[in-house]
């Protein structure tokens, strides 16, 4: 049990220093979903789409709880977050990566300070091929030979055909066919930050418009390679295990990796909301929060292959909502 | 008739008064009506040039020129000067010791793997900072040798150098791995030439632009993609006396140009200068980017990474479009005029009808389902039966034309076989049996011939094929803009005076004669303005490429590669676009330029269509 | 003389072929589509097996979705013991502990298949598909026995549906298949839209189209008697005729962008400040909308209505006008109790073609208000009974969605044929409708002209 707390907290350390404005802190454990009046209303949403189905979801429990609340989702990537929010088309944005400093500083033009970052799952990136395919693992320097134009990052040549993954026989010579997500994706941006050192994509890598239509292509195309969130349940596919370097063991994405750090394609997710400082969330926000965030909305994460967020960072959030 | 004439008893007509305000409101009503509908009738043309100017003007301030000038600046100070990445000082001092000389510039890589050292004489060394022990992993010279380095820095993002000499030249480097994985400082290109010593280079913070001073007081703004300045001006023009300015150093935002002395203010210029990024070179010719072998059409938005340079060539997108286009019409301009003619010569009134009615029917299949058909399904099994789609090609018009051949051999019971639906039955009945045969013989020859499906044999021979193409799209849009083409050929092929082909019959022409000296002459601009109208319609067509194609945007017109279309990219990058971003007004851009595509071929199509119909009349 | 016919045989041969082909894809592609949505609903047989998983034999519970043949080559290369041939079955196996809902089995593997009668599905209201073998109900709970051997207990108020398919007579499967159906037409989706029923989306794409047309029909049909009554033939009518024939043809999209940029942003956002200052920085029409939606369809479909509508009064013989001028009518007179008397018909499918237009219309749409999932109706109890701001799902979306979007694409997939089925079925209806109504004008001004 002590390991297990020593592990979330190291986490939520490495977590605090890569990427979130939170800093740990060892509280009491947050509260239970708290029974409040119905509340009535609009809760308009727009941004990630690797957060689409999670939002379903929690949207279907909270709206159990709250009839009167309308929910609308609308799900095209999580550059469409800040502009929704920026422009007021929506009370909650949700986004797989963190905003940038040119959309917070569009934020802060508009309302004079900062959009809120509240971290609701982790999640991570898999590497798909197609089920008849032999290969098993792949390191990060072969996908960026695979993936990048300029190849900055290991500086590995590049990577055409299966053979130069080490497949043999009639493999050898088949070429790759390489899917990832469009530009407005957080997933996009993420692989490319870590796998490609923020290079170019190559041009021919298919840009898909949706987290399931790259393991789709992939689940149709036999010589297919794809990037996207763990949360597919597509049969026709399989998973690899990624290496960090050459001469490190393989590694499969597992909740465990995740929490520990292990697996290199481990992200938190956010939805961002326009909360000015020292003023309470309006009711139907702080209330949807309060449930997404309480053990019951984090347990739904896992029907969606996503980890809940570390117990401390959570415990954050609660004091800085004010829930 | 007077006006106090008296009305006849017993009449029930209405009185002069009021028939005369009766008349009155008749005519107020009436021309009410006509302004009305009027109005209604030219509003048309309002919402076309409404939407027409809206667009532009969204997109204008795109190719407004850079402006600036000076503004009184004691009430701020200047911005603290852009923290780059930094790596303790002994690395440096190592390199030094490694490259043999003290440098004058020391620079290091955003991905602090590489070190820069440089002398003022411009001789440099470029170490490895992994492997700081094997010493320089390149020499070279950043001048000609008999000019002074005087200036070195990093673009935004530290992936490029821009460098100034004494001779108040510009060169700009790139650190590009060759052939053995190795990095090397490579020489990319020059800038226009300053007119004396450079005194200070700024970049620009998170784009890709810098500022110039000159000895001579010469400013200067450029953009990297660009070789000449974008803005430019003098000391005496702008009414500053020169005082010894050393540094320039650029707002957060880039709005403004900080003049320096020591970190002392000097001047400070508001520059208007918002999208710097997009010029007609940067849309339409190959540019040469951060970090790229050679200079390339590029069209890579991305967002999510601050100091990620957006890249937007619309040369991919325009090609892609014109090439879905292409194959597209390849496919339906063969087949719609076909079926037209086959409506218009060889069909009688009540199933004529009903032919073209069912193919109007066709033009509402909502693409969507098309769409998600192609890539679902179409795509994946052409990639599998490529082999038998060219056997297909080949083995059923081969097939007809036998059977024509050889028709009047055949048995006179069936030659009676004359009606045209039974011959429709049969032709489906051939199209039926020969997609079954084609599939049995494909995979036989595909295992007797390539040992491997054909696909992969292409894939060896070096021919790169992608399972979401051009040949999907060529036949699934080809069947979204078969019916248009159809309904506007058969207008015009129905058209035709009926004394024409009338007469040449009566002088013993047969049905090919008539077609093709009569019907296809007199009919040519019409088929025209069908291609075009099918072209618009292609054009315009979005659901089908963004869902059936990867989106990939490769400049080329190979039927085995994928594409991306204007129109996709709208759907997909306008809902992440910041609102007035050059990325948000690029895609308004992109809108123009579809809004003209489609306009001028509308317009052709129309212009074609009444000179024709102008024409048979005088014929009739 | 045969030579001499033969050039003309051909041109008779291959033209008729080109007609086949086109209307042969066309019926294939219609039939594909019904026979696939159809098949969603129809109750498939609930099959079990024995197959090794990590050397033990195991039990499989599920449906077989579909086969695939792999020949030796793919066997190999995907590191298989190669037979000559082999064959491998997609089974949809619903909610297994560690297993994917759909997964690919090699039929070579497998032993010992069997329907056994008593096997069900179990559909869960928020967690998915169960198969198993009932092993206890009473009012409140029901036990299943999982393929595993586990049995897990759920309660009734969760559960949506209990079939077992294998039971079922031809009658029961039947009732059953309408009972699915007006379940999926009557109720919200579920699960990232891949389960539960399509209604948001139906009353989506007829309100937005109901209004569009309110919106298309007055301009559309002023425009068109403009063309054909008042219009003289002059530079400027060909200017208008021009527009309308470009208006047709400007790309969907574009005016997808159009109308984010001025209908949302820029007169949306002047509507919020002058009426609802007070509750910016919320925007209530600054943001996408069914308004916009049906705005952005009528823009689209005005050339449809104002073509219809010229060439319906281009029918009605002039005679009609001369009398009515004849009797000192004005012209709004002949126009309003002589012209459009008769010409309503013909306007009306003018509207009813530009509503099946509308019905099918995806990629505009996306920027201005449909989105993939906002389930509740964009209705209200008091005037004006619709929620203009509110956003709405689409029939035309929802096939882009959940055909290409679903995280749980294999049971997604049937559903996207379904959907394409009702939105075919409902513009195949308009259209059908349009047809009718324009055979019955054109009878009744030819009656007249005679």
């Amino acid at each position: 049990m002590d390991t297990l707390r020593m592990r979330l907290s190291h986490l939520c350390s490495v977590l605090l220093l890569v990427t979130t404005p939170f800093v740990c802190s060892t509280e009491t454990r947050p509260n239970n979903v708290s029974q409040t009046a119905s509340l009535t209303g609009t809760l308009s949403s727009t941004g990630s789409d690797t957060l689409h189905n999670m939002m379903m979801v929690w949207r279907r429990e909270f709206v159990l709880k709250h009839p009167q609340l309308n929910i609308q989702i609308q799900s095209s990537g999580s550059a469409t977050a800040p502009v929704a929010l920026v422009e007021g088309t929506a009370n909650l944005g949700p986004m797989s990566r963190v905003m940038l400093t040119a959309e917070q500083d569009r934020f802060r033009r508009r309302f004079g300070y900062e959009a809120y970052a509240v971290p609701v799952a982790l999640d991570m990136l898999a590497i798909y091929v197609h089920q008849d395919n032999p290969l098993q693992q792949i390191s990060m320097a072969q996908l960026e030979a695979i993936f990048s134009q300029n190849r900055r990052c290991a500086l590995h040549p590049a990577i055409t055909r299966w053979g130069d993954l080490g497949l043999a026989g009639r493999w050898q010579q088949r070429s790759i066919a390489a899917y990832g997500r469009n530009p407005a994706s957080g997933t996009y941006a993420f692989f490319r930050q870590k796998a490609l050192c923020n290079d170019d994509f190559q041009q021919k890598v298919a840009q898909l418009a949706g987290a399931a239509a790259v393991v789709r292509s992939v689940s149709l195309s036999e010589n297919g390679l794809g990037y996207s969130g763990v949360g597919q349940q597509i049969a026709g596919v399989k998973m690899l295990a990624i290496s960090q370097g050459s001469e490190q063991a393989a590694i499969m994405p597992s909740p465990e990796n995740a929490l520990s750090g292990a697996y290199p394609l481990a992200r938190l997710l956010y939805i961002y909301v326009n909360k000015a400082p020292n003023q309470p969330l309006a009711a139907a926000e702080r209330e949807f929060f309060r449930f997404i965030l309480s053990a019951a909305g984090q347990q739904l994460l896992e029907s969606d292959g996503l980890v809940p967020i570390p117990l401390p960072l959570r415990q954050q959030v609660f004091e800085d909502l004010g829930l | 008739m007077t006006p106090n004439a008296e009305k006849p008893t017993g009449s029930h007509l209405p009185n002069a008064q009021q028939r005369q305000r009766r008349s009155r409101h008749r005519r107020w009503l009436d021309r009410g009506w006509h302004a009305l509908i009027t109005l209604a009738g030219v509003s048309v043309i309002a919402t076309l040039l409404a939407i027409f100017v809206y667009l532009l003007l969204e997109v204008l301030p795109l190719f407004k020129p850079v402006s600036a000038q000076l503004q009184p600046h004691a009430a701020s100070t200047p911005p603290p000067a852009l923290i780059l990445p930094s790596i303790a000082d002994d690395d440096f001092a190592m390199a030094a010791a490694k490259a043999g000389f003290t440098a004058d510039f020391q620079l290091i890589d955003g991905l602090k793997r590489v070190i820069i050292l440089a002398k003022r004489d411009g001789e440099a060394c470029v170490l490895l900072r992994a492997a700081l022990s094997q010493g320089c992993q390149q020499r070279l010279s950043l001048t000609d040798r008999t000019v002074q380095l005087t200036a070195a820095t990093w673009l935004a993002g530290q992936q490029s150098l821009i460098t100034g000499d004494s001779s108040g030249q510009l060169k700009q480097w790139y650190l590009i791995a060759d052939a053995a994985g190795q990095l090397r400082l490579s020489w990319v290109k020059p800038f226009s030439q300053q007119a004396a010593s450079i005194v200070a280079i700024a970049a620009e913070r998170g784009r890709r632009g810098f500022a110039v001073l000159d000895a001579k007081g010469g400013l200067s703004v450029f953009y990297s993609a660009l070789s000449s300045p974008i803005w430019q001006a003098q000391y005496a023009t702008l009414s500053l006396a020169q005082k010894g300015v050393t540094e320039l150093r650029f707002t957060p935002n880039n709005d403004g140009l900080w003049l320096l002395n020591a970190q002392q203010a000097e001047g400070f210029l508001a520059i208007n200068n918002r999208h710097p990024e997009i010029s007609w070179r940067t849309l339409w010719q190959k540019v040469w980017y951060e970090s790229w072998q050679q200079p390339e059409y590029v069209w890579q938005s991305g967002g999510g990474y601050e100091l990620y340079q957006g890249k937007y060539s619309l040369v991919p997108l325009t090609v892609g479009t014109l090439k879905a286009a292409f194959y597209a019409l390849l496919v339906a301009v063969p087949l719609a005029v076909l079926a037209a003619i086959f409506s218009v010569c060889f069909l009688q009134e009540p199933v004529r009808s009903r032919l073209s009615s069912m193919i109007e029917l066709m033009a509402l299949f909502p693409t969507v389902i098309i769409g998600f058909l192609a890539a679902i399904w179409l795509a994946p099994a052409l990639e599998q039966h490529l082999l038998s789609l060219l056997l297909y090609l080949l083995l059923v018009p081969a097939a007809v034309w036998a059977l024509a051949y050889y028709w009047h051999y055949l048995p006179r019971r069936w030659q009676r076989l004359n009606s045209s639906g039974a011959m429709l039955i049969l032709m489906s009945a051939i199209l039926l049996v020969g997609a079954w045969v084609a599939l049995g013989l494909g995979s036989w020859f595909e295992s007797l011939l390539f040992d491997d499906s054909l696909r992969f044999w292409l894939d060896q021979q070096g021919v790169d094929y992608q399972q979401r193409n051009a040949l999907v799209i060529g036949l699934a849009m080809g069947f979204a803009v078969l019916p248009v083409i159809y309904t506007v050929s058969y207008d015009a092929l129905a058209q035709i005076p009926q004394q024409l082909t009338a007469g040449a019959y009566a002088l013993g022409a047969d049905q090919w004669q008539i077609v093709r000296r009569i019907m296809l002459p007199v009919a040519m601009p019409g088929f025209l303005a069908a291609v075009m109208l099918g072209l618009s319609r292609a054009i315009g067509e979005t659901m089908i490429i963004l869902m059936a194609t990867g989106n990939n945007p490769i400049t080329n017109f190979n039927l085995f590669e994928g594409l991306r279309s204007l129109t996709a990219t709208l759907t997909i990058e306008l809902p992440e676009a910041a609102v007035d971003s050059s990325h948000y007004r690029v895609l308004f851009l992109v809108a123009i330029l579809l809004f003209v595509f489609t306009f001028a071929a509308n317009t052709l199509a129309d212009l074609v269509r009444q000179r024709l119909r102008r024409n048979l009349q005088r014929l009739e | 003389m045969s030579a001499n016919r033969q050039p003309g045989r051909r041109l008779y041969f291959f033209s008729a072929l080109a007609t086949a082909l086109t209307l042969l894809t066309f019926f294939l592609l219609c039939l594909l589509i019904l026979s696939r949505g159809l098949r969603l609903f129809w109750p498939a047989e609930v099959v079990q097996f024995q197959y090794p998983i990590s050397g033990q034999m195991q039990q499989v519970f599920g449906e077989v979705v579909s086969r695939q043949q792999v020949n030796a080559e793919q066997l190999a290369a995907a590191g298989l013991p190669s037979h000559s041939q082999a064959q491998r079955v997609l089974i949809k196996q619903g909610q297994t502990a560690g297993q994917t809902a759909f997964r690919w089995y090699w039929q070579h593997l497998s032993r010992d298949w069997q329907t056994p009668a008593q096997l069900s599905l179990l559909r869960h209201f928020s967690q998915g598909e169960f198969y198993g073998v009932v092993m206890q109900e009473n009012a409140t709970e029901l036990q299943l026995r999982l393929s595993d051997n586990s049995s897990r207990t759920f309660l009734r108020s969760d559960i949506e549906r209990v079939i077992s398919p294998n039971q079922l007579s031809l009658w029961g499967k039947l009732q059953l298949f309408a009972a699915q159906w007006w379940q999926f037409l009557s109720t919200e989706p579920r699960q990232a839209n891949s389960a539960g029923g399509i209604l948001p989306a139906i009353m989506g794409t007829v309100l937005s189209v109901l209004l569009m047309a309110l919106l298309v029909a007055p301009i559309g049909i002023m425009a068109g008697i403009y063309l054909h009554e008042y219009a003289k033939d002059g530079r400027l009518v060909r200017l208008v005729r021009l527009s309308v024939h470009n208006l047709a043809g400007v790309p969907s999209v574009v005016f997808g962008v159009f109308a984010l940029g001025f209908f949302v942003y820029v007169l949306g956002g002047s509507i919020d400040q002058l009426f609802y200052a007070e509750q910016l920085p919320q925007a209530t029409f600054g943001t996408p909308g069914l308004l916009w939606v049906s705005l952005t369809l009528a823009l689209l479909t005005l050339p449809v209505v104002i073509v219809a509508t010229e060439e319906g009064l281009a029918r009605i013989p002039q005679s009609l006008r001369l009398g009515g001028y004849a009797l000192g009518a004005t012209k709004a007179e002949v126009l309003r109790k002589l012209i459009l008397p008769v010409a309503i018909p013909a306007m009306i499918t003018g509207v009813v073609l530009a509503m099946s237009r509308a019905a099918g219309e995806v990629a505009p749409l996306i920027f201005v208000g449909v989105v993939k999932y906002a389930p509740v109706l964009p209705l209200r109890s008091e005037w004006p009974f619709v929620q203009l701001d509110q956003q709405i799902m689409s029939l035309g979306l929802q096939i882009y969605d959940v055909g290409l979007q679903s995280s749980n694409a294999d049971a997604a997939e049937p559903r996207v044929y379904a959907i394409a089925l009702v939105l075919l079925l409902l513009i195949g209806s308009l259209n059908l409708l349009a047809m009718r109504l324009r055979r019955y004008y054109r009878a009744k001004t030819r009656s007249q002209g005679a």
